[in-house]
């Protein structure tokens, strides 16, 4: 017979002080602390049971350390809790419930039954709640542990139930929210069954298999462990290499002490460490652990307990962010590109490998403007940039071209060349975008183009649509080094062109840069982006062109000290790795 | 068929032919080369459909014919085979004999009917031409033609026949070479065409292997859509380009008023040096012309190389600077013979003017080169 009683009602000095609002809003709410309940009971073994996409029903049942009659009864009422007792320990969470809100809140809107019975007691409990009110308890024989079954949701708020999607849907939240759980502790077995049907039963396994086994096979051998220490922060946890990544970002995981937690800056340190090995537009897995004394962290922002406050959140992002770095690299999904002739040193090997271990930007926080690199949701290339910038490699004198000898072109698409690890495929007119790309944009910031002149200018006759256009770019277009003059009426002639590229196509290239301009600008595409795009593109090599060894050797030396050479920029890949590994075991040599 | 011959005197007429020979192409005949016997002379034909070539020799026939027979193993053999006297008969199960006195190699032959013919139209006009002299205005111009596939009338030399004029022009758009020949009459035609690169480059290979050229004559006629180049009994016959000539005469200036005579190898070593620093793919070199003083720079500001020189020059006009592409410097330079070459300039945007300092007799060598332009701001 337990007599000391663990739930208590706490003060309402306290009680206003936890962050308020609605607890459940959706079936997968349910769900969410239910579970999180059986967590911070000890159980080893959850079973989640739902129907109709929760809205029938919610049944959780687990194997923890239950309750006796009376913590039952206190359990579902209103600031009611085990967790917590004095102010001081809302600032020392180890729980993931604390607020002693969520059965009541749960209970207030359904019909509930609740089983509990303690550990090694013979005798449990069954209440039996509707709307909230208790309409009977009794005792029942059952194993130790706790079993909640939510019916009807929002049968008393049909306002509420309208705003419920279609039931899979709603499953779908739910399975999202098991998967938190399923990836944050994987000690404990999860089952789950939706409309009488098992969707899982993970045994508890090591992370990395929990990962395959939560969110597809596709990761795996595809991600890379991260595991640091610091005096206040570790982190742990894998991510997925570039091969892994996904158009959206659904893959992303952050636990905080075992919480799933929201954090845009967080994500962002994670997301840059990556610099731009990763297209825009794809985002890559991860399931990364902090675990930081509570002290330090406050959950107490939000009624979702998905939003923290750090104490400290410039050294969290920019120990996070180096931590997942020198996993990438470790695990090579930064690639350190090794020519497999390294008796001359390559030019662009340091400024690759320099780019990538530039240290951490902090001058992003001294700014102040952290909020806006991270609205703008994009890796902070600019820093980077700037810091390529100022350290030029300045090396006087030196074989800045290494003749390569072991370089093909196929197809007169594709250069092959060895690397140190095996091969490389590149996409040649994909390279060179790049590299005008980045060069374009380059170029805008400076103010010294060079244009080859032309012995015969061209005469480029436009329509008044396309002239407009022309008349909005032509600052760029010079900065870019082409020289284009009016003529009369939508008549321009173009003296000069950028005289880095060798334009084949000379006659078209203003009308064809017009057209992709006029393309790019619908969606909505900053106007230098756009012109740099579409330069790039229209005055890239063919797919399609003989290139000569010379040739081939400067684009490759040219794509390695782009800031990002493993994307063109429309995010196609440029590089094509093949490791002599890969080889092996293919040809059955492992 | 069936004749003997030495092996180096087949071997040097099959290099005036091998060249037409695509290395890829759909039609696999055309890999093949003709050989035709009649009497003691041999006839070697190679083409690709635009350009076909064709040569004789003599040798010792026995039995006249003709077959085609894969032309890179052919010459692949008589290359490694020493000088010696060869055997070479058809068999009646079409394989190709060739047989010396280290052994018998036999090549698989195709018909000569499945050789495409090509129909010669009739010409319009012809003249004959010195072949030293022809020669050199190809060898000058044929550098500086272009390679851009999207302006095919840049992509072959243009031949001006006038009445008492013979001129060849090159461009590619960025630079241009003219050169003319006034030791000429052609009273009775007067003629434009374009003949494409590749068939110039095989009528030089073809008149290299002449030891006195300057004695050499080829006729040169010109047909509705072709020319040929005779020489003696080869020739060298081509599809024309067609299309407009662009206006060349028009862009080139004729108030260049800015005059620099500089040492030609003296300019190309240090043009050739300070390139080594210069941007891959710019290749920009930038002129400083001063009184008396040309400085040469480069910079890479990508990879951070520099280079600097400074040689003297004859300069008495306003300081300039002048951005060029270095490659295309040492290109001009380099196809120039006179120990001095004289810079006839503007301004730091438009045309130089490239000029030998002394013009050969009846000849008048003129270049130009487009500046790049370095925007200082
Ligand atoms: N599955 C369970 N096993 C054992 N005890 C439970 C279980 N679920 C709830 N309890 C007890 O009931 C109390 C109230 O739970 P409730 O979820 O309402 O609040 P909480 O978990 O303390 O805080 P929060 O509102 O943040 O979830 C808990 O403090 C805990 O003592
Ligand atoms: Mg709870």
């Amino acid at each position: 017979m337990s007599n000391s009683n663990k739930v208590k009602i706490l003060s309402e000095d306290l009680t206003n002080k936890i962050a308020a609002g609605e607890v459940v809003d959706r079936p997968a709410s349910v769900v969410k602390e239910l579970v999180e309940n059986s967590i911070d009971a000890g159980s080893d073994q959850i079973t989640v049971v739902v129907k109709g996409g929760g809205k029938s029903l919610i049944k959780v049942v687990d194997n923890g350390t239950g309750m006796n009659r009376e913590d039952a009864i206190l359990s579902v009422q209103r600031h009611t809790t085990s967790k917590i007792a004095t102010y001081n320990d809302l600032h020392n969470i180890h729980t993931l419930g604390f607020r002693g809100e969520a059965l009541a809140s749960i209970a207030s809107i359904s019909r509930m039954e609740l089983r509990s019975t303690v550990h090694n007691e013979n005798e449990g409990v069954l209440i039996k709640l509707e709307g909230g009110v208790v309409e009977d308890v009794s005792a029942i024989a059952d194993v130790r542990g706790t079993s909640i079954s939510v019916k009807n949701l929002f049968y008393n708020t049909p306002a509420r139930r309208k705003f419920l999607k279609q039931d899979d849907t709603e499953y779908r939240y739910i399975l999202n929210i098991m998967n938190r759980f399923t990836l944050a502790y994987r000690d404990i077995e999860f089952t789950l069954y939706n409309n009488d049907q098992q969707v899982f039963d993970l045994k508890p396994a090591p992370l990395e298999k929990r990962i395959v086994d939560v969110l597809g096979s596709r990761y795996q051998d595809k991600i890379v462990e991260v595991n640091d220490n610091h005096n206040f922060v570790q982190i742990s946890g894998y991510v997925g290499n570039q091969e892994s990544a996904k158009k959206s970002r659904a893959d992303q995981y952050l636990f905080l002490n075992g919480r799933y937690i929201q954090s845009r800056a967080l994500n962002h340190a994670i997301i840059s460490a990556y610099g731009t090995i990763l297209p825009r537009g794809e985002f890559p897995m991860f399931v990364i652990f902090l675990e930081i004394d509570p002290r330090r962290v406050d959950v107490n922002v939000h009624p979702s307990k998905m939003e923290v406050k750090f104490s400290d959140e410039r050294s969290v992002y920019s120990i996070l962010r180096g931590s997942v770095k020198e996993a990438l690299s470790t695990g090579q999904v930064i690639p350190a590109f090794q020519f497999s002739k390294p008796e001359v040193p390559i030019a662009e090997k340091p400024r690759l490998s320099q780019s990538f271990q530039t240290q951490i930007p902090l001058s992003v926080f001294e700014r102040g403007n952290l909020v806006e690199a991270i609205k703008s949701d994009e890796p902070v290339e600019i820093e980077e940039a700037e810091v390529e910038k100022t350290q030029p490699v300045k090396t006087p004198g030196a074989q800045k071209h290494l003749e390569r000898a072991n370089v093909w072109q196929v197809h007169n698409k594709y250069i092959i060349s060895e690397i140190k690890s095996g091969f490389i495929i590149i996409d040649q007119h994909a390279a060179h975008e790049r590299i005008l790309y980045e060069k374009a944009l380059h170029n805008f910031e400076r103010s010294n183009p060079s244009s080859q002149q032309l012995l015969f200018p061209i005469v480029v006759d436009l329509n008044a649509d396309d002239y407009s256009y022309l008349m909005e770019i032509l600052p760029f277009l010079e900065k870019l080094g082409f020289i284009i003059k009016g003529f009369s009426g939508n008549t321009v002639v173009v003296e000069g062109i950028p005289s880095d590229v060798k334009l084949g196509n000379k006659e078209n290239i203003i009308h064809e840069i017009l057209e992709d301009y006029h393309k790019n600008k619908s969606t909505g595409l900053d106007i230098r982006d756009n012109v740099a795009k579409s330069f790039a593109c229209k005055s890239a090599v063919k797919f399609g062109k003989k290139l000569s060894l010379g040739e081939m050797n400067s684009l490759i030396d040219q794509l390695f000290a782009t800031q990002s050479p493993y994307f063109c920029p429309h995010g196609r890949p440029v590089i094509i790795t093949l490791s002599l590994d890969e080889l092996n075991k293919r040809f059955g040599r492992t | 068929m069936h004749f003997t011959v030495s092996k180096s005197v087949f071997y040097k007429s099959l290099q005036k032919v091998i060249g037409v020979i695509p290395t890829k192409t759909t039609i696999p005949i055309l890999e093949n080369i003709m050989i035709e016997l009649k009497d003691n002379t041999l006839q070697l034909t190679g083409t690709d459909l635009e350009i076909c070539i064709s040569t004789e020799l003599k040798v010792n026939g026995m039995e006249n014919g003709a077959c085609t027979v894969p032309a890179k193993s052919f010459n692949e053999i008589l290359r490694e085979l020493p000088d010696v006297p060869i055997e070479i008969s058809l068999e009646e199960d079409d394989k190709f004999h060739i047989k010396t006195d280290k052994g018998l190699y036999k090549l698989v032959s195709q018909p000569k009917d499945e050789f495409p013919s090509i129909v010669v139209e009739d010409s319009e006009g012809q003249l004959d031409i010195n072949a030293q002299i022809l020669y050199n205005m190809i060898d000058k111009t044929i550098f500086a033609v272009s390679t851009d596939e999207l302006r095919p009338t840049l992509m072959g030399v243009f031949f001006q026949i006038t009445s008492d004029e013979f001129r060849c022009v090159s461009t590619d758009g960025h630079r241009l070479v003219k050169v003319i020949n006034r030791d000429f009459k052609s009273s009775e035609f007067q003629k434009s065409v374009i003949v494409p690169t590749k068939a110039l480059s095989l009528l030089l290979k073809n008149l290299d292997t002449f030891p006195n050229i300057e004695k050499v004559q080829v006729n040169f006629s010109i047909g509705e859509n072709h020319v040929i180049f005779r020489i003696g009994e080869a020739f060298v016959y081509s599809k024309i380009i067609e299309g407009q000539y662009p206006k060349f005469e028009n862009v080139i200036p004729i108030n260049n008023d800015k005059k620099m005579i500089v040492n030609r190898e003296e300019l190309m070593s240090s043009v050739k040096r300070v390139s080594i620093f210069s941007n891959l793919i710019t290749h920009q070199i930038k002129f400083l012309i001063d009184e008396n003083n040309l400085t040469i720079s480069s910079e890479d500001i990508e990879f951070g190389g520099e280079g600097n020189e400074e040689i003297p020059i004859n300069y008495e006009s306003e300081r300039m600077e002048i951005g060029y592409n270095g490659v295309y410097v040492l290109d001009i330079l380099r196809h120039l013979d006179t120990d001095d070459v004289e810079f006839l300039l503007k301004d730091s945007v438009s045309a130089a003017i490239i000029n030998p300092s002394a013009q050969k007799q009846n000849e008048d060598l003129m270049m130009l080169i487009m500046p790049i332009r370095i925007k200082e701001e």
